[in-house]
Formats: structure tokens, sequence, C-alpha cells
């Protein structure tokens, strides 16, 4: 029997090279690379002001980098737009909440799904007569266990909900690499623990990034550890070496590891 | 996404209009082209509220377009002849949504406060252009002496020379351009735009090009400003470069805010309110000495709207029927 573990000849699917971008004076990101493949969660931790949501927001297309490559598939996409990247199956979700408030759980998904499956330039056929985006959205609903609040308006749900309704956004758009900015900010353990539980389920199939602050949940999902400090990567490696490495622990983990 | 209002407002609005096909039938000039004048600015406001409203565009410069399709009638219509509706209405559209194409193209791109500042002095522009030229009269404006047909092979159909023939296309264009931006509301496209309006930043994040959305929605508004300001042009038979300037389009602002952002057929009410408001202030009979002053009553008028009627007359429709139905439940 094949394992379902991490598989050595999966595609690597984001291929990053010495990425670099400098706000003024300040070197936010200096000189990062790593890869990214199919059935990896990495994680990134480091301290506030490493870097870590500026090198996501470089990867999705938001930032432009200075100097650097992102590479997906083989095709170089350093510079592409925001929407560009999206549609390529590279979804990211917010450390902020960053949703659509006034719209029902099942818009906010379905505008994500319609993003995937087809264009929004159609003019005079409903919206609800999409099938394709309707089944998507109701699916990625279900996933995070938000099917039962689909007609309720998002600002409406628990901070918790939101969270989970980000989650469910990014899966309606059907991305194959995840890229997460801090998925487990201001949960509570109950909810974490479903989260971290669906990040694992997810990395079966899908390329991963997690940025956490909760550095035990870390630990116990990532196959790959990477830690930043002023926009430089530290040191890289699984977490067990991680772990031993003292000069990380010392400055990033403080005592409680 | 719900576009179409409740049902006792629908209900309203039907008896509305119902009510205006009935007004003609008293014969009276005046009111017949003052109500003319409402549908009209009704539609144009609509219009205006697709952008306002729906796609988060606070345009400052929509009368541009109004003025636009107006003036390109003046200038395709023949001297001694009339024209026919079947060409030069699409063609004046026509000639505004390039307009709204060149002027969205480049205004687009910017956001909040600088969107009002270059759509105000595209607008601006054009004002100018036709002020201090001889294009059309310059500063004096033109007539239109001849007002279109509508003829099929020879067979006249309507003449907008004739009022009532004017008064029943604009109330029929109303109507059916309000269920026209009720259906694409509430198509694909309708979803986005308002996707748009609400969090642009995510919906890029989801693959969006947001801006040929907006773009295209600024074309929709644009073209329907278009066709308001065609048949606001044959009231009157006058077109002049006041119908493109700052002062049009901060009305139709108002009709908009009045009415109620975002509600569709609030910016309609909007119109009609602001006009009758106008009416009624005018008439010496009514606020005696005053009427001298009767803008200043107008100020007063929307300021006490704005401050007291929150969401403006169609969301305080929309606020006043939901809570009814609550109590009934």
């Amino acid at each position: 029997m094949s394992s379902l573990g991490v598989d050595n000849s999966s595609p690597t699917l984001l291929d990053v090279c010495n990425l670099s971008v400098k706000f003024g004076g300040l070197r936010a990101v200096n000189n990062v690379s790593f890869t990214l493949a199919r059935g990896q969660i990495s994680a990134i931790i480091g301290p506030n002001g490493a870097g870590k949501t500026t090198l996501i927001n470089l990867l999705s297309g938001e930032l432009t980098p200075d100097s650097g490559e992102v590479c997906h598939k083989g095709d170089v996409i350093t510079g592409l737009p925001a929407h560009s990247i999206a549609a390529r199956g590279i979804g990211r979700s917010y450390q902020i909440i960053n949703i659509f408030p006034e719209f029902s759980c099942f818009r906010n998904c379905w505008l994500a799904a319609r993003g995937r499956y087809g264009s929004g330039m159609e003019f005079f056929c409903p919206a609800n007569h999409d099938e394709k985006s309707n089944i998507a959205a109701a699916e990625s609903l279900e996933i995070v266990g938000l099917l039962d609040k689909a007609y309720l308006p998002a600002s409406h749900l628990s901070y918790g909900e939101q969270r989970q309704l980000e989650i469910s956004m990014l899966l309606a758009l059907k991305p194959e690499v995840l890229l997460l900015d801090e998925p487990l900010a201001g949960l509570g353990m109950r909810e974490s623990s479903d989260v971290l539980r669906l990040i694992k389920n997810l990395a079966r199939d899908h390329a991963i990034l997690l940025i956490e602050h909760d550095v035990e949940a870390v630990f116990a999902i990532a196959n790959e550890l990477t830690v930043m400090v002023n926009g430089e990567v530290l040191e890289t490696g699984p977490p067990d070496r991680i772990k031993e490495s003292g000069a990380v622990r010392h400055a990033y983990l403080g005592n409680g590891i | 996404m719900i576009v179409l209002p409740p049902r006792p407002i629908l209900i309203a609005l039907a008896l509305m209009v119902v009510a205006f096909a009935l007004i003609p039938m008293t014969g009276d000039k005046y009111w017949i082209k003052l109500i003319t004048r409402m549908f009209a600015l009704g539609i144009f406001a609509m219009s205006l509220d697709f952008l306002v409203g729906y796609t988060g565009l606070v345009s400052f410069g929509h009368a541009a377009f109004f003025g636009i399709a107006g003036y390109t009638l003046h200038l395709i219509s023949p001297e001694n002849q009339a024209p026919n509706l079947a060409w030069v209405l699409p063609v004046s559209v026509f000639a505004s949504a390039i307009m709204a194409l060149l002027i969205g193209a480049l205004s687009v791109r910017t956001h909040g406060i600088y969107f009002i500042m270059v759509t105000l002095a595209f607008a601006q522009m054009l004002f100018f252009l036709f002020h201090d030229s001889n294009i059309a009269g310059g500063s004096d404006g033109a007539f239109i002496y001849n007002k279109p047909v509508f003829t099929i092979l020879n067979w006249t159909v309507f003449d907008l020379g004739n009022r009532y023939a004017l008064y029943f296309l604009s109330l029929l264009s109303m109507m059916t351009l309000y269920l026209l931006l009720t259906v694409v509301l509430a198509s694909p496209f309708g979803a986005v735009i308002q996707g748009i309006k609400v969090n642009e930043h995510r919906m890029r994040a989801l693959g969006y090009n947001t801006y040929y959305y907006k773009l295209i929605s600024f074309v929709i508004a644009g073209a329907i400003g278009g066709y308001a300001g065609f048949l606001f042009a044959c009231i009157d038979g006058f077109v002049s470069p006041e119908l493109l300037g700052w002062r049009e389009s901060g009305l139709a602002l108002v009709m908009v805010i009045l009415g109620g952002v975002g509600t569709l057929f609030g910016p309609v009410l909007g119109a009609i309110t602001l006009l009758g408001a106008e009416e009624i202030f005018r008439d010496r009979s009514l606020v005696g000495p005053l009427a001298n002053y009767w803008q200043v009553l107008m100020g007063v008028f929307v300021i006490i709207v704005v401050l007291f009627l929150r969401g403006g007359l169609g969301g305080q429709l929309l606020q006043f029927v939901r809570r009814k139905k609550e109590q009934g439940l």
C-alpha cells in the first residue's frame, strides 16, 4: 500500500526564489527562497514585524517584489495582479477578517466559487441559476460546518464563525495552493482544533503555507518550518530539527517549549 | 441578492404608474410637461444609483452622458425634416456609452474622493468644450426644431412633437429600464459589482479583475443616463451646455440621496419629489412671498429629509414595510 503521507514524486507547485521587497529603507522581505509541494504544510514562524504577512502579500500579488521570482508550476508569476494569481489556483486567507459582512454566508462563498468556475460577465441570467457555483459554495460551507447558517448575513456570525467563513470562501475558490495568514488568530481552543484538523485534511491534496503564532499547533501539523526574523530566513527544516536549534528557541519561541 | 422591493412597495409603485398613466386625461399641458421631466430625470437618477448604490462609484460627472446624448440628437438631426427615432435614439445612447467608456477607462482606476474629482473634471471639460466653442450655438445652446418621429416603412407610429407620445414613451422607458436594471443586478454581473462595492480588495483576491467590472458598470450607467438625456432634450427641444454641467450632476446626486441610495426605485421617487417640491415652493399661492426664496426653501427641505429620513425615501419605505411585516408575524 502506498502511504498517504508526503509523496516525494509530487510536483512542486510553488517555487520561490530570492524574493525581496523594501519599504523605504526597511527590508521587509530579504532573499527568501523555499518550495511548496502538494501534500506539504510549510509553516512560517517569527516575531511580529518579521515580514511573514508581507511574504504572503508578495505571493498573492497584492505586493510586487523588488527582486526575486515566484514560479507556479513552472510559470513565472512574479508581478502578476492579485486576480490573475487567484485565478491560477493560489488562494489566500487574511489575518484580519476580510469577508462581505452584509451578504449571506452562501453569497460570500458563491462569489468565490463563481470567480473560479466562470466569470461574472453574464448579464441577464439570474445568478442563482448557476448550479455549479451553488454546489461548490454549499460544499465549502459544509466542510467548515456553516451550512445551517448559509442564509444568515455574515455580520451575524460570531468571530470564530467568521474565521471559518473566511476559510470556507478560500475552499470555494478551489485553490491548489493555500496561503493561510494566521487562521487561528482569536479562536478558542475547540475552534482552533477544528481548524487545525481541517488544515491537516486539506494538506492531502493541497500545498499549504501557514503563518501562525501558535507555536505548539504549528509543530503539531507542519512538515517544514521556516523561522523568519527581520525579513530574513533564519532557519528552515523539519520541526524536530528546528525544535532542537537552540538559537531559534531562545530568540523566538520563548521559554515555553 | 434581492433587488426587487417587497410586494407592498411593488404594488404601491404599480398604483403610482397607473395614476401617472391617467394624468394626461386632464389634458393640462403644464402638468404633462412637468411629469415628463420627472420621468426623464427619474431615469437619470436611477442610472446614477446603479453606479453609486450598487457599484460603489460616486460619480460627480454623470451629467456628461446626460448632455452628450442630447447634443448628439441635435447634431445628427437634419434641419428640415424630423429624424426617425429608430436610429437617432440608438445613436445618441451609443454616443453617451462611448463617452462613458473613454471617461471610465481613465477614472475607474481611481478611488473615493479622487474618483469624484476625476469624473467632475471630465464633465467640466465637456461643459467648456460646448460652452466656449461654436458647436451647437456655444453658450447659448441650440434648438432641436424637428423632434424625432417613430416611423416603420413610411407609417408614423408616433411623433415626439406630440406631448402625449413623449409622456408615455418616457413612462414606458422608465418602467422598462427599471426592470432591465433589476435583471442585471440579479445576474452574476450584478452579484460581482455589489461585491466590489462592499469589498473590492477581497473580490480581487477571489480572482475578479475588478477594473473591467467597474468600467462596464460605468458604461451601462452612462448609456442609461444618455437615454434620459435624450428624452430630456426632446421635452423642451433645446440643448445647452448646462445639461453637462456640475449642477446637473449634483442635482442627480441629490435625487439619489433623497430617494435612497441603493434602492433603484428610490431615486425615481427622489426625482419626482425634488421637482414636485420645487413646484410647490415657487407657487406664490402656497408659500406666499417666500416663493421669491424658493431655493432656500428647497435647501431646507433637502436638509430635513436627509437628516430625518435615514436611507432616503426608498430606505424609509423599505424599513416601514419590514417593521410592519415583523409586527404581523
